[in-house]
This record gives C-alpha cells, sequence and structure tokens, in this order.
C-alpha cells in the first residue's frame, strides 16, 4: 500500500542524503565536469573567433561598420554551420528538426543540448545506482522495512534520487545559463535561456527511464558498484548492438525503437505529434521499468 | 483487532538454495510475555526473526502479528519494532536525524519525533552522541543506537535478536532491566535471541528451541526446568574428588554432574518418606559440618541441561 507521508518521508531523506557514501558526490563532479566539457567544445569555436577578434583589433578598426558587421555575420553563420554539423551527426535529423534546432532555437544551445543527451544515461546511471543496493547489502533497509511497505521505499527512493539529480543537472544548467549569457553573442541571452530551460526539462523526461532501470537493477543486486556497471552496461551496450546490427542489417535498425535510446530525439522535434509521442514512450518505458522493479523488490528477500 | 496471541507463527519453512533453514515451524507466543527463541548457531532463529520482520519471504506458512499478516506490516506501523541482528545504519547520517525519521515512519509527528528520540538516546546512554554521524559509534554505541530504535514509541511486540551480544556487562545488565521495564511499563510482549542461557532464563516467561530449522521445544521456562528432581549449587570454587565424594554419599543424592560454570547438578533419589525440603535442609547441613558451604541452591535444570538435551542430535 502506498502512502504519501510514507513517500514524502523517504523522497526527502534520500535527497538530503544524496551523497551517500560519497557516490553523490561523484555523480555531482561527473555530471559538471561532463556539462562543462561539452559547453566548452560547442563554444569553442565562438572564443576562438572572439580571441582573434581582439588579437587584430587594429585591423578591424580599419574596417567600416558596415563591413565589420558583415564579417561579424558571417562567422556566427559560419559558427552555426559547425553547430548544425554537429546536430546532423549526432541526430541524422529531419529538415523539419534541423530547422527547429538551428533556426528557430539557437543553434549553439541545440549543440550542446545534442550532445548532452549522448551523456545523459551515463550520468544517469552515476547518480541512481545506489538507490537500494547498498543499503539491501548493509541490511540498513530492515530499519525501514519495520516501519513501512516496500512500495513505499521503492518509489521514495526512485523519487528522491531522481530529485536530486534533478537538482544536480540544475546546477549545471545554471552555471551555463550565466556562462552563455556573458560568453555567447550571436545569439539573445533571453532566448538562450528559454532553450536552456526547454533543454533541461527534455533532459529529465529522457532521464526517468534510466532512473527507473537504475531503481530496478539496484534493487536486485546487492552491491552498489555492480549495479552502476551493469546498469551502465544496458543503458548503452544495447544500442550499441543494435547499431553495430544494423551496419550488418538495415532491418536491425528497427530494435532501437525497443529502448529508450531510440527516441531520444524525438523530444527535440518541433511541438507535435512526434514530440508528444517521445514524452508519451519516455514516460511508458519509465512505468514498465518501475512496475517490473518494484514487483521484484516486493517479492524477494531482503 | 485483537488476537488470541501476540505473535502466531504457521507452519513455516525456508529454503536457502538447498538448505533447509526452517522446516515447518509452528508456535504461538502470547501477549505481555517476554519469550526467548533459542538454538545453536544455524538452527533458524535470525531467518525466523527475518520473516517476522517481512525481511524474508517464506517458501510456506505465515506470521500473523497482533492478529496482521506480516506481509501488510505496514499495518502495524509503530506497533512491530525489532532490533535486526547485523543491519547497518547509514554511516553518514547523523544519529539524531535517523532516530528522528524513523520516529516519523512510525507515524509521530516533527516534535514529537523530536521528543520522543530525546527520549530513547537518554534511555541507552546515547543524548551525547546525538550529532555524531552513526559510522563514528562503537561497537557497543551502534548496539544500544539499535536498541533505541527497537523501543521508541510504543511498541506492542519487539524482537531483538541477540540484544547484549557485543556489549560490556554494565550495558548488557542496562538492556536487561530495560527489558524489564517495558515488559512492566508498557505491557509490551517481547521476543529475544541469545546464546546466553543464564540471560535467557533470567529474564523469559517462556522459551522455544529451534535446532536444525526445526522445534524442538516450546514451553514456558518454569515447565522447562522445574520438576526434574534436579537440585544445582554452587560452591566457592570447584569441589575435590574426596569433596565431592562426600556429596555423593548423601542421603538422597543420586546422579551428581558439573557443568561449565561449575554449578554442580544433583539428581535426587528421594525416599518415599523423605522431601525435597528435607533433602536440601539435610544436604546443606552436612555439607556445612565439612566445611562445605554452597554459595547458591536451586531446585530444577538449568536452561543450558535443558538446551543441551534438546539439541543433543546437532
Amino acid at each position: 500500500m502506498i502512502r504519501k507521508p510514507h513517500l514524502q518521508l523517504i523522497a526527502g531523506h534520500s535527497v538530503r542524503h544524496g551523497i551517500r557514501g560519497g557516490a553523490g558526490l561523484i555523480s555531482i563532479f561527473m555530471t559538471l565536469i561532463t556539462g562543462l566539457i561539452l559547453a566548452y567544445v560547442v563554444i569553442a569555436p565562438l572564443e576562438a573567433f572572439d580571441q582573434q577578434k581582439s588579437h587584430f583589433a587594429d585591423r578591424y578598426a580599419e574596417l567600416s561598420p558596415e563591413q565589420n558587421q558583415q564579417l561579424t555575420e558571417e562567422l556566427n553563420k559560419s559558427v552555426i554551420k559547425t553547430a548544425r554539423k554537429a546536430i546532423d551527426w549526432a541526430t541524422d535529423p529531419s529538415e523539419a528538426q534541423l530547422k527547429n534546432l538551428t533556426d528557430d532555437h539557437p543553434a549553439i544551445v541545440s549543440a550542446f543540448l545534442i550532445l548532452l543527451m549522448l551523456f545523459t544515461p551515463f550520468l544517469i546511471c552515476l547518480g541512481g545506482f545506489n538507490q537500494t543496493s547498498s543499503d539491501i547489502d548493509s541490511k540498513g533497509l530492515r530499519f525501514l522495512l519495520i516501519r513501512t511497505e516496500r512500495p513505499n521505499i521503492f518509489f521514495g527512493r526512485f523519487i528522491g534520487t531522481y530529485l536530486f539529480t534533478a537538482v544536480v543537472f540544475a546546477i549545471l544548467f545554471v552555471i551555463l545559463m550565466l556562462y552563455m549569457a556573458i560568453k555567447v553573442h550571436i545569439h539573445a541571452p533571453g532566448e538562450m535561456v528559454l532553450w536552456l530551460l526547454g533543454g533541461y526539462l527534455r533532459i529529465m523526461i529522457f532521464a526517468l527511464p534510466y532512473m527507473a532501470l537504475c531503481a530496478w537493477i539496484s534493487c536486485s543486486i546487492e552491491s552498489g558498484f555492480g549495479s552502476m556497471i551493469i546498469s551502465m552496461m544496458i543503458a548503452y551496450l544495447i544500442p550499441g548492438f543494435i547499431g553495430f546490427g544494423s551496419s550488418i542489417s538495415s532491418s536491425v535498425h528497427y530494435g532501437q525503437y525497443l529502448t529508450p535510446w531510440g527516441y531520444k530525439y524525438w523530444l527535440f522535434q518541433p511541438m507535435g505529434l512526434q514530440f508528444f509521442a517521445g514524452i508519451l514512450v519516455m514516460l511508458g518505458f519509465t512505468v514498465l521499468l518501475l512496475f517490473v522493479g518494484s514487483r521484484h523488490f516486493a517479492k524477494r528477500d531482503l | 483487532m485483537a488476537s488470541a496471541a501476540a505473535v502466531t507463527v504457521k507452519g513455516i519453512s525456508k529454503t536457502f538454495g538447498k538448505q533447509k533453514a526452517l522446516d515447518d515451524v509452528s508456535f504461538e507466543i502470547p501477549h505481555h510475555t517476554v519469550f526467548g527463541l533459542l538454538g545453536p548457531n544455524g538452527a533458524g532463529k535470525t531467518t525466523l526473526f527475518s520473516i517476522m520482520a517481512n525481511f524474508l519471504k517464506p517458501q510456506a506458512g505465515a506470521i500473523e502479528v497482533l492478529g496482521v499478516n506480516v506481509d501488510h506490516i505496514g499495518e502495524l506501523q509503530g506497533r512491530l519494532t525489532i532490533l535486526p541482528q547485523d543491519a547497518l545504519f547509514q554511516g553518514n547520517v547523523p544519529v539524531r536525524e535517523q532516530l528522528e525519521f524513523f520516529a516519523r515512519l512510525n507515524g509521530m509527528t516533527k516534535d514529537a519525533a523530536a521528543e520522543e528520540t530525546t527520549r530513547v538516546l537518554t534511555m541507552v546512554g546515547l543524548l551525547e552522541a546525538q550529532k555524531k554521524n552513526a559510522r563514528a559509534l562503537s561497537h557497543g554505541m551502534t548496539k544500544r543506537l539499535g536498541i533505541a530504535q527497537a523501543f521508541m514509541g510504543k511498541p506492542e511486540v519487539i524482537v531483538l535478536d541477540e540484544p547484549t551480544a557485543g556489549l560490556d556487562p554494565v550495558n548488557a545488565a542496562g538492556v536487561r532491566r530495560l527489558i524489564a521495564d517495558i515488559k512492566t511499563k508498557h505491557s509490551a510482549t517481547l521476543i529475544v535471541s541469545s546464546h546466553n542461557l543464564a540471560e535467557i532464563q533470567e529474564i523469559c516467561d517462556a522459551v522455544a528451541i529451534l535446532n536444525n530449522g526445526k522445534l524442538v521445544e516450546c514451553k514456558s521456562v518454569k515447565e522447562l526446568t522445574q520438576a526434574t528432581g534436579v537440585v544445582r549449587m554452587t560452591f566457592g570454587k570447584k569441589l575435590s574428588d574426596e569433596q565431592l565424594a562426600l556429596l555423593k554419599r548423601q542421603a538422597g543424592v543420586g546422579e551428581v554432574t558439573v557443568d561449565t560454570q561449575n554449578e554442580y547438578h544433583i539428581t535426587m533419589a528421594l525416599a518415599p518418606d523423605q522431601t525435597t525440603d528435607a533433602l536440601i535442609g539435610n544436604l546443606v547441613s552436612e555439607l556445612a559440618k565439612a566445611g562445605l558451604v554452597p554459595r547458591s541452591v536451586k531446585e530444577g535444570a538449568s536452561l543450558e541441561e535443558k538446551f543441551l538435551e534438546a539439541t543433543k542430535s546437532n
């Protein structure tokens, strides 16, 4: 029986002590480092351009304001083109999606979001692997088992860990908002902040099924490390095998739709049927994985 | 819901791989008793406790606590508590915060949880360590913290898996006092396991003995140890052969054995006109004349003796 007060208590406790055994600390560190490196990768050409501009400041001064403006626009376009290429490489997008990502929204931000999405399952597994596994191993969960039903523990820990991870990602995005608002001049700051916010929500929706996968694996394996490795292997090896298989036979390509990985860029489609279908699919995978996990947790010896 | 017994164990069987840990175990624990669960290592005591607390799922059978099947343990919120044997607290969370969290899960408000935490921490002498992380506590302190969480609120059934193991004599005596207090003040039912049989005999009203996963005895301590025609005596030191021979020569004395605690178990061979009182009186006076003054005289078998007898197949 699910008890709302128990869910809130367990989730709250889990958020407060998300840094259990240092695993949370590693998760925070890795999320921030990965996010900032990716941001640097997409912003680096702009920074190089800015540096060049200041280096040849006297030459630019010789140009008329119109010429200067034209040159800047040309260079900006080339940066956006690079971002388009990055998006194109990662997503193999339709024209509509490419337009949505590079023309309708700040291309630099889109490129960052698309790249971050590739690393999201890794970061989620780092943050979510230890939902219950270590406490099953140490039998610490027994102090809770005597006081509440198992679903409250399973779902409470899931919610708590997800919220903890959402806070860590929020910190990353706030840093990026400030960084981009200062460093990136080719898009309006307001547009970038809004699109970063939209991207954050999309990333957190994409994170849900992976957090649910971690909840299931974590309650099945009495080792935090084992749980992390297996979660990551499932998250990346299955799409990897499918990708490899589709290079041999194109029909294998459809296997990607067996995991959330196959639908990830649906969340970056223009607002429409495919976008909302993408959200529904992520929620569907989450519900399915949570159902399987909670059933196992309810029946196993703890 | 009122139930006839505080705990009803019905046909519990549990297997780990090919190892049968519990085999069709059934018994009842009456309300307001201190009940001991005994057995050699690997007999199935902790497994039974773990099923009672819904940590483990049995292959067959069911356990009801206060009339509630433990599968629905949430319905017992705060009425059943346990001191698990090997469970670890969250190492990096302060002691007070963990206890307050447990109290909230027991259904207390924030203020009541804080108040109750102070009470139980004072009770086990850990108030000064309340801000310490659990990993900073010694083994004995951790044990006392476990006892504190088990005694939170007003539990009606308290399961204590080896509550005095690893405690120094002072703290062990303190735990025994707590158990007696809880039983009388809160009318709780306590279920205790321990390898210290003297302790069990001292604090328990009834015991169940498990051996190789099977229930071999379930009786009140009185039934189990008395009316067996045995008198137990201790002396200041171990008796010499001559002194032992003197003891054996006394009227009404049958077989004499000595246990590991240097306690002499005298099987009475009463004459038709001889009473137990007369035998003991005569025995004490005759031994005193020979300079052998007993330090203690108890009637009935020791629990240890009964335990060894019940588990001798092991």
